[in-house]
């Protein structure tokens, strides 16, 4: 929780810069952004490569296990479309593009502002870490409930790293193996469907 | 589109030099200072538009009912996987 409380720390800071304009006039954030972005994803793509395991996994457990990423994508973007419903200054893409953050808050926020909607990327940021930090708090609630996949739903790509600690620590380690399964292939996901959501 | 290229970019590199540990410590130190600088960058360009700041507390409210319905739509979908996958206690 620490970590996403200080980014969005980071984030909220921005934000009183931009007020302030404290900006030098000469930087053009928008350029600089993109390639940072560029940056950040070639990062990514080589921090999920060292997930090694990932093939030892699917072969011990079968590929059934691909059905718990899969479920908890419609989901999530299922649910968004309804949310969506209820606003009607919010399309049936930025709905879907809301959804497709699965927890990943960073990528999801920052690619969604990459394609330039400043206010729906705002949306983005929040949701997603509220998904990260609610399950946090409320994991041994859902579990009791909804069973012990229901904090790996919630959390989304953050059950692989973050939100695993707490996973581990109200089920068990075959529930954590399925848990890091779950965040390695929803993280490969996400930057998949905001692509093919907002240039498709 | 780029975005997906370079990510997969990342993949095969991280795969070629899975033996050289000081690659993977090099990419931690560019994801997070990219990652500070791009929410940092994209606060300020939020924070500069007048009409986006004026809005802030429809945005929170709306960042926290998405959360609520994309969380909710994902456990109740993963109900049925239980049938599927055999019960394993600790």
């Amino acid at each position: 929780m620490a970590n996403s409380l200080k980014l969005l720390l980071i984030f909220v800071v921005g934000v009183f810069v931009g007020i302030l304009c404290l900006c030098p006039p000469f930087l053009n954030i928008e350029k600089i952004s993109e390639y940072l972005l560029y940056l950040l994803v070639f990062g990514i793509g080589i921090t999920i490569s060292r997930s090694e395991g990932i093939l030892k996994i699917i072969k011990t457990h079968h590929l059934k296990l691909f059905l718990l990423p899969l479920m908890i994508t419609l989901g999530s973007l299922l649910g968004s479309v309804v949310m969506g419903l209820f606003y009607s200054d919010i399309s049936l893409k930025h709905s879907l593009g809301l959804g497709a953050g699965l927890g990943y808050y960073s990528l999801s926020s920052l690619m969604i502002s990459q394609y330039g909607f400043k206010e729906i990327s705002a949306i983005a940021l929040i949701s997603n870490i509220v998904r990260e930090i609610s399950t946090l708090i409320l994991a041994p609630v859902m579990i009791k409930y909804f069973g012990r996949f229901s904090p790996i739903a919630s959390a989304g790509a953050t059950s692989m790293d973050t939100t695993l600690a707490v996973i581990i620590k109200y089920t068990n380690k075959e529930n954590a193996v399925i848990s890091m399964f779950n965040g390695v292939t929803l993280s490969i996901i996400v930057p998949l469907l905001i692509t093919f959501i907002y240039e498709f | 589109m780029i975005v997906i290229v370079i990510f997969f970019l990342g993949v095969i590199v991280g795969t070629i030099c899975k033996r050289y540990h000081k690659v993977f410590a090099f990419s931690e130190i560019l994801t997070s200072v990219s990652l500070y600088l791009l929410l940092l960058f994209l606060g300020i360009s939020i924070g500069d538009n007048s009409e986006i700041v004026s809005n802030m507390t429809q945005i929170g409210l709306k960042g926290f009912l998405f959360a609520i319905a994309a969380s909710l739509g994902s456990i109740l979908l993963i109900l049925p996987l239980y049938l599927i996958f055999p019960k394993k206690d600790k």
